[in-house]
């Protein structure tokens, strides 16, 4: 079982949403990560069917999937990142209804719906109308749906917006139990969904698919690059400035605990002979304490807000659902609010993937965004089995 | 696992696929991604599920019967109509059927109980019946924007294209049944020659209905209620005008000429109708 994905493109307009994306799917959990625009969408519209690409082909188990039209249909679920409903389905007028959609016979849908409603915890609200429900719950009558065929090729895009952790935790159990021997390609950019149930993942940047590799496989590409230390309070704005914090934590002692992207670890040393004070004086600030910078393990997360600087630490601290200051303006979680400045050794974050690819067997980096084209021939690398 | 076994063995498949690509479509024609999907005939998908199937694994084989057949048992096309009914014909009926008892209501309580027994008021209101009758069931057919079904409908078993037609299908009926009853009614309660009659039911509401599906094919679909609603008022006003500009136009009867423009709408409602089905086989852009 493959879905074989050659060299699809989308174009809308002026504007390239999928770039010659090719990749083959094999059974087990992907989770297809990337920043709102990147494409995901538009690439899960075009693997379902719904979408005709303007280039290339996808095919399933060999044959293009616009030949299969309803054989393939009829093995795939997918759940659209708008879950709509109409107003007046309840939730088993709705799992019926999709069941009718998808094909299946009345003594296989009432069998697989109280099925699904036990499996999703639905069984008390499911003849209560939809549009009553809390926004989880809703969510969950969406994979209900996707799941009712049980398919062999399952799509979810965005499946757990919406979702308290509980359910969320609940969901990827679900997920990881239900792919054994299937396709399940999951769209997030929630990168703790994906980061311990994929089998696989893949990045998807400006429509272009940039990473490819297990979980392992891609965190190695942060190696090296993330880093914590502990800095006085007082002192978090400078290095807010200056770093690309993804974490921070303050502690009891009234110091705060910093986790930061950087392809060396910045000293005070480094911190001082790149600054200037306002007058312009080069390296007349005050140097700051770095008691315990330390590399820290990278995460899947490092690697996609590596990937994605500037749009990430909104989506994370969206994912996380954390508080987006605390108290004296700090954000406590993944990035901050305001814009990073780029700073000169870690501005090209897809130029620290391509020099750290070679460290990183098996794992498979891809084009770039329209301006790196240039040298997309020295940055196609593939190192290693993709099976790896 | 046995995906990564099989995806070492994908030479046939690819073979397959490069004799597909190759035999429908060259150059820009496939570069431009017309998946050979839509124009393959059955036979030549038989054959090349067994090109497909010669020399693979035995998995592999196993699979693609699979494929060929039909994972599972499905329902037929007929009784996915039949389930459609209950979750979107009755409502649709349901809805018509209020609109014009409330027509109707409103008409006798302005106009009087026997208000239709004059022929000039009996043929006004059999071509704004006609004219509503197109209109009003068009807002659940893409009611699947509105409520953000369709991209769940496209993906069905049947694609948005089956959907439609189902929901075309359900329509036709419902304006068949109401348009009987108005036609069957009239004979009994004016005097108006059956013909005629006909006439002023089935013209206003064919010319209603293609320029309906026309816009259909134009119209984003937010805007086609709207637009809808708009051209039926046009239509509306646009026969009143034709009432007082020919005074013939209201005692007209079912001639051959108009029963050749009547044929005429109705291929080209068809026509109209069977294009929009096959272009919802794929969301375009600007609905998805």
């Amino acid at each position: 079982m493959e879905l074989q994905i050659d060299h699809i493109s989308k174009s809308f307009k002026d504007k390239r949403a999928v770039d010659s994306v090719s990749m083959t799917l094999t059974p087990g959990v992907w989770g297809l990560l990337g920043a709102n625009g990147a494409g995901k969408t538009t690439l899960m519209r075009m693997i379902a069917g719904i979408m005709q690409p303007d280039e290339g082909q996808i095919r399933y188990d060999g044959l293009p999937i616009g030949t299969l039209k309803g054989r393939y249909r009829e093995i795939f679920g997918y759940l659209p990142q708008e879950f709509g409903f109409y107003p007046e389905f309840t939730v088993k007028d709705y799992l019926e209804y999709a069941a009718a959609l998808k094909g299946l016979p009345v003594r296989d849908t009432k069998r697989r719906v109280m099925e699904l409603l036990e499996m999703l915890s639905l069984s008390d609200v499911y003849r209560k109308k939809i549009v009553r429900l809390s926004g989880g719950m809703k969510r969950r009558v969406g994979i209900a749906q996707a799941l009712l065929n049980e398919p062999e090729l399952l799509i979810m895009d965005e499946p757990t917006s919406g979702l308290d952790p509980g359910e969320r935790v609940r969901f990827r159990n679900l997920l990881s139990e239900f792919a054994k021997d299937r396709i399940v390609l999951i769209s997030t950019h929630i990168v703790s969904d994906v980061e311990y149930i994929a089998t696989r993942n893949a990045v998807m940047k400006d429509g272009r698919l940039i990473a490819e590799g297990t979980t392992e496989e891609l965190v190695k590409l942060v190696d090296g690059k993330v880093w914590q230390c502990v800095i006085p309070a007082e002192r978090l704005p400078e290095y807010e400035r200056r770093l690309r914090i993804v974490n921070l934590r303050n502690e009891a002692d009234g110091r705060v605990s910093i986790r930061y992207l950087s392809e060396n670890a910045e000293t005070a040393e480094n911190l001082r002979m790149t600054d200037a004070d306002p007058e312009g004086r080069a390296g007349s600030m005050p140097a700051v304490v770095m008691p315990s910078d330390k590399p820290a393990t990278p995460r899947l997360e490092d690697l996609y807000l590596w990937l994605f600087p500037q749009d990430a630490a909104h989506d994370a601290q969206d994912a996380a659902g954390a508080p987006r200051k605390l108290g004296n303006g700090r954000r406590s979680e993944a990035g901050t609010e305001r814009e990073q400045p780029q700073r000169t050794k870690a501005a090209a974050p897809e130029a620290g993937l391509r020099g750290e690819a070679g460290t990183a067997a098996a794992v498979r980096t891809r084009g770039q965004a329209d301006s790196d084209r240039g040298s997309d021939s020295a940055f196609d690398t593939e190192k290693g089995g993709r099976n790896a | 696992m046995s995906g990564r076994k099989m995806s070492s063995g994908r030479m046939s498949g690819g073979r397959m696929s490069g004799r597909i690509s190759g035999g429908r479509m060259s150059g820009s024609k496939m570069s431009g991604g017309r998946t050979s999907g839509g124009k393959m005939s059955g036979r030549e998908f038989e054959k090349c599920l067994r090109a497909a199937m010669k020399g693979g694994e035995p998995e592999r084989r196993k699979r693609l019967c699979g494929v060929q057949r039909g994972i599972g048992p499905r329902t037929s096309f007929r009784e996915f109509v039949l389930v459609q009914i209950r979750f979107i014909g009755l409502r649709m009926w349901a809805a018509q059927a209020a609109l014009f008892a409330a027509l109707g209501s409103v008409l006798w309580t302005f106009m009087g109980r026997d208000f239709w027994q004059e022929d000039q008021y009996a043929v006004r209101f059999l071509c704004g019946v006609s004219l509503a009758a197109a209109v009003s069931a068009l807002p659940f057919i893409y009611r699947a924007f509105r409520y953000r079904m369709h991209e769940i409908e496209a993906s069905s078993r049947y694609s948005f294209a089956g959907v439609l037609l189902a929901k075309m299908l359900m329509t036709a009926i419902g304006d068949a049944a109401l348009l009987g009853a108005v036609f069957l009614g009239a004979l009994m309660r004016t005097e108006l020659p059956a013909g005629s009659i006909l006439l002023y039911v089935l013209l206003p509401f064919l010319l209603a209905s293609w320029l309906s599906l026309n816009l259909m094919e134009r119209v984003s679909a937010a805007a086609l209620p709207a637009a809808c609603m708009a051209m039926g008022a046009l239509l509306f006003a646009a026969l009143g005008t034709a009432g007082r500009l020919w005074e013939g136009f209201y005692v007209q009867e079912l001639t051959p000429g108009w029963l050749a423009v009547c044929a005429v709408l109705t291929m080209l409602c068809i026509r109209q109708a069977k294009r929009l089905v096959r272009d919802a086989v794929y969301l375009k852009p600007q609905t998805a």
